[in-house]
């Protein structure tokens, strides 16, 4: 089957729900020649690839195993759910080698996406291919920038030197980074030895997910924290993510409808999401966003 | 007071120790392989940073620091942190080293002190085509180049541009190395790997340290197609100052402003007929080997950016 256009191109590796769901909302709507869902591993095992940079000029073309044909000039938008190539005909070489075959996919995807012309959601930058690698503490860091009620991040290579002062609402030890939460194991009551700890706050187990599509957002705060929202944007750089909220342990009002007990406990640059509102939502800003291109 | 993080005997992190202690410039050196006696903490509170830093019984605010020199190796590369026959020296001396590595890279990411270099801003070199257009962008000339798993383009590239070299995309080190017969016969390997063609340009080498707002260009002459392994080809080397003309010190600077690394090496070639292209910006340049051989003094010019005398 070959193209010549493609108006919402998906890429997006195996077994990512949300891809496959915004896939079929837009199919739906819109018909079966509006969108075509890429996998990584048919971007891997293109029969073609050519990517050229000639008088300054750059142009990518790309032939899929079922001759579907990607042309940089021929595509309206891209939802980029790319993370990192894998390149299973490698896996029979040396380590050495195939995390050579897997860097050079990598830095290939990452200057393709960058040359296009037409809108990419998340676009490539340097702090990733799509998906943005960035700490834990630089998240939070960003969403205090930002004005939002934001957890607050206390680090220490060793707890013998450095204490956090006041009251401390929760320890945790770090086994290997800080990069995530989900690394961090909780450690009570609090370990003063001479070991690294992490002080975070202690949560309800409450979790409250504010979606941002462009300068949509799906609020659970009643339409509160959009400017915030939209200066977070400004500051992270890209279209579509999601922050997560968690309440204060000790907080007396438990219910979700005051913000003053929530703060933000994370951010993704890859919102996995299944509620028909927000698969809509990301399904309406690419074909919003594709207007105007091929 | 300055910062400078590595390994005080590697020769570009001695050279910025000598220039600060030259001109009298207050620096803390922060040395890899001591991390056991040094420790930070890293507080966030509401979009502000701060910290402090502890070396032996000296302590710092990390807000003291005007300017920060990074050049880290991988903490896994460090001899005391690598697995031996016995195994793993110290495990906690290994996470201990992991932490400050990773810490302090998360600061620097967050801090608004002059930095040479921030290491999300040296991701740009993870992909060379990526970088190439930010080179564009800076209004230099770039080769033809091609990426591609298909032999036929190959082919047809080389027929196109005559002599052409293949080296990686991605950062991965490789040795540029020109597409002789031989190697187009074995051609057909591309096909498990796209790989990168670009036009052999033929003309001086030139290498330019932009160091803030200093700039210093290095002729390096030499026969050999990568000058870096030109012992390996059986070349020599020799490297000389070279003014550069106002408008490519221009697109030099812009382009480290365009990449944010204020410190960075940028490859450029000089044709016969004086254009002039561009190939590629390292952002964590081994500027003492240009130093040493030139005289050149970089190391003077990146103290003055770090505590604002630029």
């Amino acid at each position: 089957m070959e193209r010549e256009k493609v108006k919402v191109l998906i890429l997006a590796h195996c077994g990512d729900e949300t891809a496959i769901r915004v896939y079929l909302k837009i199919k739906s709507e819109y018909g079966d020649e509006e969108v075509k869902l890429v996998s990584s591993e048919e971007l891997v095992f293109a029969q073609h690839w050519s990517h050229r940079i000639e008088s300054g000029e750059i142009s990518t073309d790309i032939q899929l195993a079922d001759n579907t044909i990607l042309k940089s000039d021929s595509i309206g938008v891209i939802f980029n759910r790319l993370t990192f190539p894998t390149m299973h005909h490698f896996n029979w070489s040396s380590e050495r080698t195939r995390n050579y075959a897997n860097m050079e996919m990598y830095a290939l995807w990452m200057s393709w996406l960058k040359s296009l012309s037409c809108p990419v959601v998340n676009k490539s930058s340097i702090f990733g291919i799509g998906i943005q690698r960035r700490s834990m503490a630089e998240w939070l860091f960003l969403s205090g920038k930002a004005g939002l009620p934001t957890d607050e991040f206390f680090f220490t290579s060793s707890s013998r030197y450095f204490q956090k002062n006041g009251s401390i609402p929760h320890v945790c030890l770090l086994p290997h980074n800080i990069e995530n939460r989900q690394d961090i194991k909780k450690n009570e009551p609090p370990a003063l030895g001479i070991q690294p700890l992490v002080y975070l706050n202690t949560t309800e187990g409450i979790i409250q997910t504010a979606l941002i599509v462009g300068e949509v957002v799906i609020n659970p705060f009643n339409g509160r924290f959009q400017k915030e929202f939209q200066q977070l944007r400004s500051l992270i750089g890209c279209d579509l993510f999601q922050v997560f909220f968690s309440m204060k342990k000790n907080d007396p009002e438990k219910c979700g409808k005051s913000t003053q007990n929530w703060y933000v406990s994370g951010i993704s640059t890859f919102p996995n999401c299944s509620d028909t509102k927000s698969i809509s939502l990301i399904a309406n800003h690419l074909v919003q966003k594709s207007r105007g291109y091929p | 007071m300055i910062l400078l993080c590595g390994i005080p005997t590697e020769p570009p992190i001695r050279l910025v120790t000598e220039a600060a202690e030259e001109c009298g410039c207050e620096y803390v050196m922060f040395n890899q392989r001591m991390a056991e006696s040094t420790d930070i903490c890293l507080e966030i509170i509401s979009g502000k940073v701060d910290g402090i830093l502890k070396i032996g019984s000296s302590k710092w605010s990390l807000r003291d620091f005007s300017g920060v020199y990074m050049r880290m190796m991988d903490y896994q590369d460090l001899p005391e942190n690598k697995p031996s026959r016995q195994g793993i020296h110290n495990p906690e001396q290994v996470l201990h080293s992991a932490l400050l590595h990773n810490v302090f890279n998360n600061w620097l990411e967050m801090a608004d002190c002059r930095i040479m270099n921030k290491s999300s801003s040296m991701n740009s070199n993870m992909s060379k085509p990526f970088q190439a257009q930010f080179i564009i962008k800076a209004g230099f000339k770039t080769p033809n180049t091609l990426i591609t798993n298909t032999p036929d383009e190959v082919r047809k590239f080389q027929k196109t541009n005559k002599k052409i070299i293949y080296k990686s995309i991605s950062s991965e080190r490789s040795i540029v190395k020109v597409l002789g017969d031989v190697k187009l016969n074995e051609l057909n390997t591309v096909r498990h790997l796209p790989t990168q063609f670009q036009e052999y340009i033929p003309g001086e080498n030139i290498r330019v340290h932009v160091a803030g707002s200093e700039i210093f260009a290095t002729k390096i002459l030499s026969d050999a197609t990568d000058y870096r392994y030109a012992n390996d080809e059986g070349f020599e080397t020799d490297m000389v100052p070279f003014e550069l003309p106002s408008e490519i010190e221009k697109k030099c600077k812009f382009l480290s402003k365009c990449l944010n690394l204020p410190l960075c090496g940028i490859d450029l070639k000089k044709k016969p007929d004086g254009d002039c292209y561009c190939f590629e910006v390292n952002p964590s340049p081994a500027y003492s080997y240009y130093q040493e051989h030139t005289g050149q003094n970089i190391s003077r010019a990146i103290i003055n950016y770090l505590i604002g005398n630029d």
